[in-house]
């Protein structure tokens, strides 16, 4: 069962190491738009195995262990990193008059992982709340705005 | 206010409500859906339960009937924070998280003090000051206009010392009760 549940991850990784050992250094447009699919491809991946993880634990279908979680956590993070190498090529594809067809694709992708991969490590520092340590900076300006007096009271509290 | 807007429930959080946060969402932004799966994460993911495991955080679900509009934590800071003048720093209730669903944000309309999010805080600064807290305080990110402009008009104020954590500036704020 174990196994079963981190199958899917073991497909994301080595959807993610496709994408970054691919060569992009061809001028053919359609060598970029595999490039980019592959892309797209491993980011499906990565999701669909953090959603399997995710749903198994809480179906209480198996136990996963904190090391697999954190594994996936990098796999965002590593998908990000041969999107240099993509953005130069697709700007290489620009100058000659081409755009691969999967271009907006791509970049929607690019997005949510971006996005992801923000949310992850909000989670991260969420996980240690105590936070002790702190510059010793002022405090920050902020723009001044009206305020209102929040009503402290005590809602019914059911079990 | 007339006193005819609806008032929510408060419901201590545990892992037989799981299901019922399965699909909260309370938006978009990357702080938005560190929320939602920090709700809904099974205990092995970064979330309420493993936080209430590890840490004995309170995490309470805010319910309107069936559906629960919110939810929201208070603890207390390990170490003291400077207090608003500077003058000195002490032990403070410290909510680290908190939101409102997507649909029930700003509601209900023309509310004012009755809003859902205002009834949350309200809430947590009254659990605050049962427990004898003086200051109630909430690190946000610096990139969070929304979330700092909302603590900002519910009276919070920042005070000294940014912290750095994961490559994210969170600014202190902090309101008296």
């Amino acid at each position: 069962m174990q196994a079963g549940v981190y199958l899917p991850y073991e497909v994301a990784k080595r959807r993610v190491d496709e994408f970054a050992s691919l060569e992009a250094d061809s001028s053919e447009c359609s060598a970029c738009a595999a490039f980019l699919a592959a892309g797209i491809e491993a980011a499906d991946a990565i999701r669909v195995s953090e959603k399997v993880l995710f749903d198994a634990a809480r179906l209480g279908i198996a136990q996963v262990e904190r090391d697999i979680v954190e594994a996936i956590y990098y796999l965002y993070e590593a998908w990000l990193i041969p999107c240099s190498r993509a953005n130069a090529w697709i700007d290489r594809q620009a100058a000659k008059g081409d755009e691969p067809s999967n271009l907006e694709q791509f970049r929607t992708t690019r997005q949510l992982i971006e996005t992801i991969v923000a949310k992850n490590a909000i989670l991260r520092a969420a996980d240690e709340p105590m936070f002790e340590e702190s510059e010793s900076m002022p405090a920050p300006p902020l723009p001044s705005i009206p305020t209102v007096q929040i009503p402290i009271q005590r809602l019914v509290e059911r079990q | 206010m007339n006193g005819t807007f609806p008032k929510l429930e408060a419901v201590p959080f545990d892992a037989t409500r799981l299901e019922a946060v399965e699909f909260f969402e309370c938006g978009d932004d990357p702080w938005s859906l560190a929320a939602a799966q920090w709700i809904s994460a099974p205990l092995e993911f970064n979330g309420a339960l493993k936080s209430i495991r590890d840490h004995g955080t309170k995490v309470r679900l805010f319910y309107l009937g069936p559906m629960v509009v919110g939810f929201g934590t208070l603890g207390a800071t390990t170490a003291p924070w400077p207090a608003p003048d500077d003058s000195h720093k002490e032990i403070i209730g410290y909510i680290p998280q908190f939101a409102v669903h997507s649909d029930m944000q700003g509601q209900p309309e023309g509310a004012g003090d009755d809003k859902f999010s205002r009834q949350i805080l309200g809430h947590l600064l009254y659990a605050a000051k049962e427990a004898s807290y003086r200051f109630v305080g909430l690190m946000v990110d610096e990139k969070n206009v929304k979330a700092i402009g909302f603590y900002q008009s519910a009276g919070f104020n920042p005070v000294a010392g940014t912290v750095t954590k994961y490559g994210r500036r969170l600014i202190r704020m902090l309101v008296a009760i």
